[in-house]
């Protein structure tokens, strides 16, 4: 990579680096593994560099690596050693305010669904994607956004404790 | 802005402090770029032909090399010549469905039966309510309801459709009397990445991959199942594929593949496909024909878990290649035991194709794509492809013969 270029890509990895960790950590659920998650989406960006500057869309293409990253790892984790603990998860809500019991109830329901359909989620409920946009970002079809979507979101009302958090009129 | 979007946020305000420094990422990027220069230079002397050396394990063990090694017929995309009804193909019968962010209504095809009946999936009450499935025939149509957690079709026998599952195993319909069956609950079985249908045997087994590998390795066990849910431990490997009696396997998935296993009753033989650094993407198999499907331009795997490849290479059942299709953006890519059919996203060449196995007709079928394209398959000579309907919120599914 040419020096100018790589001044514009730290440019680009310090201002875009919190935003992509807090993707990495609604997916992953741990804010420790979402910093490696960021580190490995972003030297995916520094290699593909010249190829995606020419088409526009860094912050898209960075999303997408750290999207593919982090399902990758929460993939092998699943077949290889229980998911992320509870304790993960609490280490980001030390705060004390009513929607603490609330928040917590909802990462732990988030916890518990496969890494593609939380993936999902947070691509259209965090990042405001539309289904193409997250079809784009996961590299599959719209109707497989819908449906994990769908299917995540049947998980979190199947729990009855945070039920009334993802009804019909909260995703309006 | 409503109460999960709200949460999501309020949730990653407190962020503890990261440890990420950017110059470590940029130093290990540069490292990454030299290498990945130097795996590029051995994947285009695997594209010339140079790593097509054969080497066959024999059942007792044995290695004989295989020479001289033949030169596949290389196509792309351009090659392909338009298909016209009538002459290449009779139309079946035709279908139509519409996707906004909104709702979904019509008719999804999934895939089709051996006895010629359509698989369609429906929302009568919109995408976040339980689907329907349809086997549509001559006859009056069977439709049920889905069970909840069902995943994706995957392939039929002749006397059930099987399909995947959200969280473990298989839901199995019985296509005559439309009753739903879970089989291997307890198994975390990998099914969605295949590109045919899982279906295995004459009995109706089916092979299938559990779980993703660990960090350690990109293989996994394959399992035989049969539709009462015995498993049976095949071997440990990528991607399997099974047809007639015969299964073959990839060393590895998602990774640079060094060997495709056949085991018949005749024994087990192995050779290497010659795909190089290309990372191992989809594994077919028929009877008289070894599909592999990888994708070379992204060594580093940055398109992991899609379906895009761009190499297609068929061998026969010693490991000849025999025809390599190249093209970009190319996906999902679907076969049955006798045709390929290739979907392009690539701007000047977007379209769905299909490759004749047998004769090595290759035909343009569409000239753009669906937004709806996705995991529908053929059985036999009887093929799906999608046409845009409304722009891109739309699609018209053809299901035709092909002649």
């Amino acid at each position: 990579m040419r020096r100018r270029d790589e001044q514009e890509f730290v440019a680009f990895a310090t201002g875009a680096q919190a935003r992509l960790r807090r993707t990495a950590y609604l997916i992953s659920g741990d804010w420790e593994l979402a910093s490696d998650i960021v580190q490995e989406a972003l030297i995916r960006v520094y290699v593909a560099w010249p190829r995606i500057e020419r088409k526009g869309g860094l912050a898209a293409y960075a999303r997408r690596c750290v999207v593919n990253v982090a399902i990758d790892i929460g993939r092998r984790r699943s077949s290889s050693e229980l998911p992320a603990t509870h304790e993960t998860m609490d280490r980001a809500t030390g705060s004390v305010d009513l929607g603490v019991p609330a928040r917590e109830a909802l990462l732990d329901a988030l916890r518990d669904l496969p890494p593609r359909q939380r993936a999902c989620l947070v691509l259209r409920y965090f990042e405001d994607l539309s289904v193409r946009e997250a079809a784009e970002v996961l590299g599959c079809h719209e109707g497989t956004v819908k449906s994990q979507t769908a299917r995540a979101l049947d998980s979190l009302r199947a729990q009855t404790h945070i039920q009334d958090l993802v009804d019909e009129g909260a995703l309006s | 802005m409503n109460h999960l979007n709200t949460l999501l946020r309020d949730a990653t305000t407190d962020a503890p402090p990261d440890h990420l420094d950017v110059t470590t990422v940029v130093s290990i990027g540069r490292s990454r770029v030299r290498r990945r220069r130097a795996v590029a230079g051995v994947a285009v002397a695997a594209a010339t032909g140079l790593a097509f050396g054969l080497t066959l394990v024999a059942p007792d063990g044995d290695t004989r090399d295989q020479s001289p090694a033949t030169s596949p017929v290389e196509l792309t995309l351009a090659d392909a010549v338009p298909a016209k009804v009538g002459r290449d193909y009779d139309v079946v019968r035709t279908f139509t469905a519409h996707s906004t962010d909104e709702a979904m209504d019509g008719d999804f095809v999934r895939g089709v039966l051996p006895d010629g009946r359509v698989v369609v999936q429906r929302y009568p009450e919109g995408d976040l309510a339980p689907s329907q499935i349809g086997l549509i025939g001559e006859g009056a149509p069977g439709v049920v309801d889905a069970p909840e957690g069902l995943g994706n079709y995957l392939g039929a026998t002749p006397s059930a459709v099987v399909f995947g599952s959200d969280t473990r195993g298989l839901w199995i319909l019985d296509s005559a009397g439309l009753g739903w069956t879970r089989v291997l609950e307890g198994v975390d079985l990998d099914v969605n990445m295949s590109a045919q249908p899982v279906i295995g045997d004459p009995e109706g087994r089916i092979f299938l991959t559990a779980g993703l590998g660990t960090p350690e390795g990109a293989s996994r066990p394959i399992y035989r199942v049969d539709l009462g849910g015995a498993v049976t431990d095949v071997a440990v490997g990528g991607d399997v594929a099974a047809y007639g009696g015969r299964v073959a396997w990839t060393d590895v998935y998602d990774a640079p593949a060094r060997s495709v296993t056949i085991r018949s009753q005749d024994g087990t033989a192995s050779f290497d496909p010659g795909t190089g650094e290309c990372v191992e993407k989809h594994l077919g198999l028929t009877l008289d024909r070894i599909v592999l499907m990888t994708n070379c331009s992204d060594v580093a795997g940055d398109d992991e878990y899609t379906d895009v490849v761009d190499r297609i290479d068929v061998f026969d059942l010693d490991g000849r290649p025999l025809a390599r299709i190249t093209g970009e953006d190319l996906g999902p890519v679907r076969m049955t035991d006798r045709f390929l059919t290739i979907t392009s996203w690539d701007e000047e060449r977007a379209g769905t194709y299909t490759y004749d196995l047998g004769t090595g007709s290759f035909l343009r079928l569409t000239r753009s794509m669906s937004e709806l394209a996705g995991g529908e398959t053929g059985i036999g000579s009887t093929l799906v492809w999608e046409k845009r309907l409304d722009g891109d919120s739309g699609a018209t599914y053809v299901v035709a013969r092909m002649r």
